[in-house]
């Protein structure tokens, strides 16, 4: 087991907490309309080392996306959008990819790869994964624009704490 | 079994992917009530349609059927209008006698073949003699504004070929309703929605409008179904008679359904003509 294994386990453990712990409670109810949600326990999933075979990412983000589901009382819902963002992670990843290719075992991070890559890295990945969580959750087409709401809303908060959490950890892998 | 693991880790992230996503999907819809009631409103409305679908298809072939039985209930009733009865009044000393006798019955088929733009159509329709239908029996529309159809002439057991009005060889007595001057429906091959009325005797008065119907001459059809509405007249050069050319009431191109009229006292008119003119 190595140090990054061992660093990508807690972070696992500190953002379920932080999800579940701070996260739940922010939502700014409106007359039973929640606009909005904050992720951040998807970074786990973002920052996985590169070479992480897709098959793991799937599975860590359906575990990542079933844990939160517990506590959120909504089981499948954080898990299909966890898969979802976990599966197209690679397809993001290759149409990022410098001129220069990958470092062997880098993490995709700000510290490694400037917070140019990272800011368009982590914005195609959320969007897609705020997106699907919302189509899960409200689960018919009819209402489109609730849907397309809740995810700018959401999309642009958890954007805010995802780059926050770069700017505050730095983490090189 | 190393070249598996490495197999399944290269390429086993979509199939992954997709297991997982179903169970998710399972999940969502199993255990969240909101997404239970719109999944299970939505297969509702789905085999709602398909279910829907299918009846429509059943109905639309039920639809022959239910032609066909509401065709035989018509015939029925045709044949208790009045003029399907023989009407025996007797006048005897100013005390009326009626009593009425079936002269007339329908038999109702459906037009299988028809021919329109020769110059001697004919219909095919698909009852024969096994329903009773034989040779020279006349044919009327079921068109509730009335119209004939033609004469039959060939039978056999399931179907018979009907000569159309619009064949040359037609020769229909007919009469102007408002002053029951008779004459002959015949036809020039020429427009399939006019027919002309030959042998209208010079002195009757004729206005175009005026309507032409079976007349009481034929034995082969009830008197008073309409034929046509007068359009032009004319006198040949030479002639005595009128010729006029009406307008079909019914359209003979899309004829769907007939009624063929069994005359019940034809025998008894033809036999005693018969004996009349060997004499």
């Amino acid at each position: 087991m190595n140090s990054s294994t061992i660093k990508n386990a807690i972070r696992f453990i500190v953002l379920v907490l932080a999800q579940i712990l701070i996260f739940k409670g922010i939502d700014f109810d409106t007359n039973g309309f929640t606009y909005f949600n904050i992720f951040i326990y998807p970074v786990f999933i973002l920052l996985l080392p590169i070479r992480t075979p897709t098959v793991l990412v799937v599975l860590l983000g359906f575990l990542i996306g079933i844990t939160i589901d517990i506590p959120y009382n909504s089981p499948g819902v954080h898990a299909g959008a966890s898969v979802f963002s976990a599966f197209i992670r690679s397809t993001i990843l290759n149409v990022l990819e410098p001129r220069g290719g990958y470092e062997v075992n880098a993490s995709p991070t700000k510290s490694n790869f400037g917070i140019n890559f990272f800011f368009k890295y982590a914005a195609i990945f959320m969007f897609f994964h705020i997106l699907v969580y919302f189509s899960l959750e409200i689960f018919t087409p009819v209402y489109f624009i609730e849907i397309f709401i809740r995810t700018v809303f959401s999309y642009l908060l958890s954007m805010l704490f995802v780059i926050v959490y770069q700017y505050l950890f730095n983490p090189k892998e | 079994m190393r070249s598996l693991v490495l197999f399944l880790v290269q390429y086993g992230g979509v199939g992954l992917f997709f297991v997982l996503e179903a169970i998710c999907l399972y999940l969502v819809v199993n255990f969240n009530q909101q997404q239970k009631e719109i999944w299970l409103n939505s297969s509702n409305i789905i085999s709602g349609t398909i279910l829907n679908f299918r009846s429509d298809i059943s109905q639309y072939y039920n639809l022959s059927e239910s032609a066909d039985s509401l065709a035989a209930d018509n015939a029925r009733l045709k044949a208790r209008l009045n003029n399907a009865q023989f009407v025996q009044t007797i006048l005897q000393d100013s005390i009326k006698d009626v009593e009425k006798q079936q002269q007339y019955t329908y038999i109702a088929a459906r037009v299988v073949n028809s021919t329109i733009h020769l110059h001697n159509n004919t219909f095919t329709i698909d009852r024969g003699s096994k329903h009773g239908i034989r040779p020279h029996m006349g044919v009327i529309d079921s068109n509730p504004g009335g119209g004939i159809v033609g004469i039959v002439t060939n039978v056999s057991e399931n179907y018979s070929v009907v000569m159309a009005l619009l064949h040359q060889g037609i020769k229909v007595p007919a009469a102007i309703r408002r002053n029951h001057y008779h004459g002959f429906l015949s036809w020039q091959p020429s427009n399939p929605k006019v027919i002309n009325l030959i042998d209208v005797p010079k002195h009757a008065e004729i206005r175009t409008k005026d309507t032409i119907e079976t007349s009481t001459y034929s034995a082969l059809f009830p008197a008073g179904i309409p034929v046509g509405i007068v359009d032009t007249f004319w006198q040949d050069p030479g002639s005595n008679f009128h010729t006029i050319s009406a307008n079909l009431i019914n359209d003979l191109s899309n004829v769907q359904y007939v009624y063929v009229v069994n005359n019940l006292m034809k025998g008894e008119i033809e036999k005693l003509e018969e004996e009349a003119s060997s004499e």
